[in-house]
């Protein structure tokens, strides 16, 4: 929306990529619930400059 | 057989819509719940085809559900990547059934007390925990008030519950994307290829859809108007008697084939006297009974996983074909000998017909997948239709020579 990336849910285990594929459940509640802070997913978070 | 979803559909909505003003006239009180039912009947306007409807439409999703799970059992529908969907539907069914035995108490009449007191009697065979668990669930030390009142709230909440659900049975189906006759997956490698597989949702789905609940409906309404007692039992419009115990206690229909399950395991059966003899005296033969009714939705719960075969669509198993065959033989039996005493041959029946519910998920689905030769499904549902109809007008090859034949 603005421009900034922001993290989203990626599954990791055999497990979570097994659910994923079957229903996004997880990922839908990652991407409703989780507040999209900016710069997470590139390690600028905390205050870092990017 | 692929019609079932919406007609689903349509009752669960039905029921929520009936039963939400059904109860604005309902009195969930030992004292006045008969009698409201009545005043439902014969004072409230449209009361009684409100009552027939909620009640026949219990039925009606019964029957369609039972006919949905067949259809995935046969196709193979629950297979990977669907497994999730498989196990949503059964917590659905699962829910359906709990929902359904409340409502059944809410009348008040005299199956709906005593057909209660049997099945929370139920959970008391649990060992050491079972009367606890009983009481917890009554309320109290014997079905009365308090249980009356849990039920009617619990009926009222659990529909919105399956509804949640139900859209999030429909969310996984359309994430993996459709089962369909062949088994075969939509190829998926370019949009043109997933095009020449699949049609497009209208006007075929919507169609197909529409036309098959209206004759679903066209049966349904004909029961509610001219035969709204027939699957119902009469000793439920006789007021609750704690004192006076019907002769024969039965279930509705949708419950006999797991009330006949249920009740086949006796204390003369040598597996109940083995796991009574193995668990020191703990499982005695009504505990058995509650876990192979539980059990018998368990085994079918774990299908995906029982399923060895490599082969989704029963259309391409030959020896399989049989076996499911009979396992809906079976299942009719059930609930016929369900509403049978149990007495004379009757337990014998139930016996047989419960073992081979087991033995069909526990021992010939695994096999099967081993021992069966499959014929080979085609290369593509395109492949399919192609093979069986016209490609050009779609109509099947033996008519599409000539219109004018």
């Amino acid at each position: 929306m603005s421009g900034v990336l922001h993290d989203d849910y990626v599954p990791k285990t055999r497990a979570e990529k097994w659910v994923e594929r079957r229903l996004p459940l997880i990922s839908l509640l990652y991407g409703t619930l989780m507040i999209r802070t900016p710069g997470t997913s590139t390690g600028c978070g905390s205050g870092a400059s990017c | 057989m692929w019609i079932w979803g919406i007609v689903l559909m349509f009752a669960l909505i039905g029921q929520i819509a009936t039963g939400v003003v059904l109860a604005m006239h309902y009195t969930p009180h030992v004292d006045l719940a008969f009698a409201s039912v009545e005043h439902i009947m014969r004072d409230v306007n449209g009361g009684f085809m409100l009552r027939y409807f909620h009640a026949n439409g219990a039925s009606l999703m019964f029957f369609a559900v039972y006919c949905h799970i067949f259809r995935n059992l046969y196709y193979g529908s629950y297979k990977t990547p669907r497994e999730i969907t498989w196990i949503i539907g059964i917590l659905i069914f699962v829910l359906m059934m709990g929902t359904a035995f409340m409502g059944y108490v809410l009348p008040w009449g005299q199956m709906s007390f005593h057909g209660t007191s049997v099945i929370t009697g139920l959970f008391g065979a649990i060992p050491f925990i079972g009367e606890s668990i009983q009481t917890w669930l009554l309320g109290a030390s014997a079905v009365g008030q308090p249980a009356l009142n849990r039920f009617f709230s619990l009926h009222f909440l659990l529909p919105f519950v399956i509804l949640g659900l139900t859209l999030v049975h429909v969310w996984a189906f359309h994430t993996t994307g459709n089962n369909n006759p062949t088994g075969v997956e939509v190829r998926r490698s370019s949009v043109e290829e997933a095009r020449r597989d699949t049609v497009p949702f209208w006007p075929y789905f919507i169609l197909k859809d529409f036309y098959a609940l209206a004759v679903v409906l066209a049966v349904f309404f004909a029961i509610v108007a001219f035969m709204p007692n027939y699957l119902g039992h009469p000793d439920n419009y006789v007021p609750a008697n704690p004192l006076a115990t019907p002769s024969h206690i039965v279930p509705e229909w949708y419950f006999l084939p797991f009330y006949a399950i249920l009740r086949a395991f006796t204390g003369d059966v040598w597996v109940v006297m083995f796991a009574n003899w193995i668990s020191f005296g703990i499982i005695d033969a009504k505990f058995f009974g509650v876990l192979a009714m539980f059990g018998a939705i368990v085994v079918m719960a774990l299908s995906p996983w029982l399923d060895t075969s490599l082969v989704r669509s029963g259309r391409y198993r030959p020896m399989f074909k049989w076996w499911f065959a009979l396992l809906v033989v079976d299942f009719v039996v059930l609930m016929w000998v369900g509403a049978q005493p149990a007495e004379g041959i009757y337990p014998y029946i139930a016996l047989i017909g419960a073992t081979y519910w087991f033995a069909y998920f526990l021992v010939i689905l695994p096999l099967l997948g081993v021992i069966e030769r499959p014929l080979t499904p085609p290369a593509s549902i395109e492949a399919d239709f192609a093979a069986h109809y016209d490609p050009q007008t779609g109509g099947t090859k033996q008519f599409a020579g000539s219109p004018a034949e």
